[in-house]
């Protein structure tokens, strides 16, 4: 069926109305002559109304006169009519054309090119650089080659350990990496302590240590000095010696590990007798789009139906254009309903419960290298109502930093 | 003198049909009606259309006419070996 009205489609065909006192004996005679009629409807009392191919109407125009019926071409309908009716109506069909190849050029050129990741170089640098290279607002996008653009941007700056290029739709982005560069030198510099603690070893690379295993330091200590006093004169007597060559002390920048044994102190108490919150696993979202007056809610209730409950929102904007952002937002709420609970502690769980929260809190106090040599809980203070405990930590660090000096002159 | 086929000759056809699995409609030249539910009715073997309306179809057979009454009945395609009439199908006969 639906081959056949493709074809029919495809050739043209015409809707008849069919006029006479028997139709069917029109009917009865096309069929024998081999005219194809199809979607045979009677309309009124004397009139059919058919569909014919375009081809068969002089043939069937034969019969009728033949039967004594009369045929009026109600429509024409297909392909060649829809293309005869266009080639009257060019304008029409030119314009189609010149719609759909303006949307293909627009949206196949590159309209505005985004630098990211960019820290001490200027994005306009690199911009200037990508347009020298092919990629600027206003270029074809495919006669941009977004590897040979990466290339360029990595061959001319220095600073860029990595560019990518992609297209998202009419935008391009440049991603850049830089490149992570030394610290520039300080000149002359101490290696001064950062904490205060009790020397564990030193090593020195440069500089005279100030310091030896086992002494107590303060903060801001020098520990190894970029100062290089001229070694002392042999000790002589009697003996006529020529005068000794005259040392200026050297000046340079120390550098060496310096690590201490530091201790840390931390406190924390627990309630033995306490209303603590948990969640209950109950949770309710709320999507809705919110707008100046008003607010939409597209799914979840209007309210929250929990008495407490923990809010988390998260608000979406439309992404900005220019200088337009649409005062619209898409806001997403997530209530945990929350049940609250009195609780009795044992002497035990107070004390555990109060290590672990000192422990939680000295894990913020620690730095990340510090390496942990002995961990000592106490507890301080307990009544009816606490138990406070305390927790002395004992790490061992590197506490050298390097302090710029300027060198005396003369 | 009419063309009558004898008895035997039948019983030859309706035989040859039987054993040799022989579509019987061509054989013996007998309509085949199809009807899909009450809304299409496809007629193979017919002898051309004796009247059409929208609430009456007469289909003529070898076997006699085919009536279909019903309402907004379509004559959806016409070809010499098929006919099918859409519509909503009320009944269908048989009338020698």
């Amino acid at each position: 069926m639906l081959v056949r009205s493709f074809w029919a489609y495809i050739f043209g065909f015409l809707v008849l109305a069919i006029t006479g006192e028997h139709p069917e004996r029109l009917i009865n005679l096309a069929m024998m002559r081999g005219v194809a009629l199809w979607d045979v409807t009677r309309v009124g009392p004397e009139t059919l109304r058919v569909k014919v191919a375009a081809r068969s109407l002089r043939p069937l125009r034969h019969i009728a006169r033949q039967t004594r019926v009369r045929v009026h071409i109600r429509a024409k309908r297909g392909l060649p009519f829809t293309l005869q009716r266009l080639r009257r109506r060019w304008m029409l069909t030119g314009g189609a054309i010149t719609f759909c190849l303006l949307l293909y050029l627009l949206s196949s050129l590159v309209w505005t090119v985004d630098v990211l990741g960019v820290k001490q170089l200027n994005a306009d640098r690199v911009r200037q650089v990508a347009a020298a290279a092919g990629l600027y607002p206003g270029n074809l996008r495919f006669l941009v080659n977004s590897k040979d653009v990466a290339d360029s941007l990595m061959r001319t700056l220095p600073g860029i350990a990595f560019a990518e290029v992609d297209f998202w739709g009419t935008r391009a982005s440049i991603k850049i990496y830089e490149k992570e560069l030394p610290e520039p030198s300080l000149g002359t510099a101490h290696i001064v302590a950062k904490k205060a603690g009790v020397v564990k070893d030193v090593l020195v690379l440069a500089g005279s240590p100030q310091v030896k295993e086992g002494d107590v330091v303060h903060a801001g200590q020098i520990l190894i000095s970029g100062v290089i006093a001229p070694p002392p004169l042999p000790k002589t007597e009697g003996v006529p010696q020529p005068p000794p060559p005259q040392y200026e002390p050297r000046y340079l920048e120390a550098r060496g590990i310096v690590r201490a044994r530091i201790w840390y102190r931390c406190y924390a108490d627990a309630l033995r007798d306490e209303v603590v919150e948990q969640k209950t696993g109950h949770i309710t979202s709320i999507v809705s789009i919110r707008m100046p007056n008003r607010e939409i809610i597209i799914k979840g209730p209007s309210a929250v139906p929990y008495p407490l409950y923990d809010l988390t929102e998260k608000k979406r904007k439309m992404p900005q254009w220019r200088n337009i952002t649409l005062p619209v937002e898409f806001v997403t709420i997530r209530a945990e309903e929350i049940r609250r609970f009195r609780v009795r502690r044992s002497y035990d769980e107070a004390v555990r419960l109060a290590s672990q929260r000192a422990q939680s809190a000295m894990a913020g106090q620690l730095s990340a290298q510090a390496q942990v040599t002995q961990r000592q809980f106490k507890v301080v203070d307990a009544d009816e109502d606490h138990v406070g405990v305390q927790l002395v930590v004992e790490t061992l660090e590197e506490i050298g930093a390097p302090q710029q000096f300027v060198p005396p002159s003369g | 003198m009419g063309f009558v086929v004898p008895r035997e000759m039948k019983n030859l056809e309706c035989f040859l049909a039987h054993y040799l699995e022989l579509p019987k409609e061509l054989v013996m030249g007998l309509p085949r009606i199809t009807m899909l539910g009450d809304i299409q009715i496809i007629v193979e073997n017919h002898r051309g259309i004796i009247e059409y309306t929208a609430e009456k179809v007469r289909i003529g057979t070898s076997i006699g006419e085919l009536h279909v009454l019903g309402s907004d009945l379509a004559l959806r395609t016409i070809f010499p070996e098929e006919i099918a009439v859409d519509g909503k199908i009320r009944s269908i006969a048989l009338v020698e």
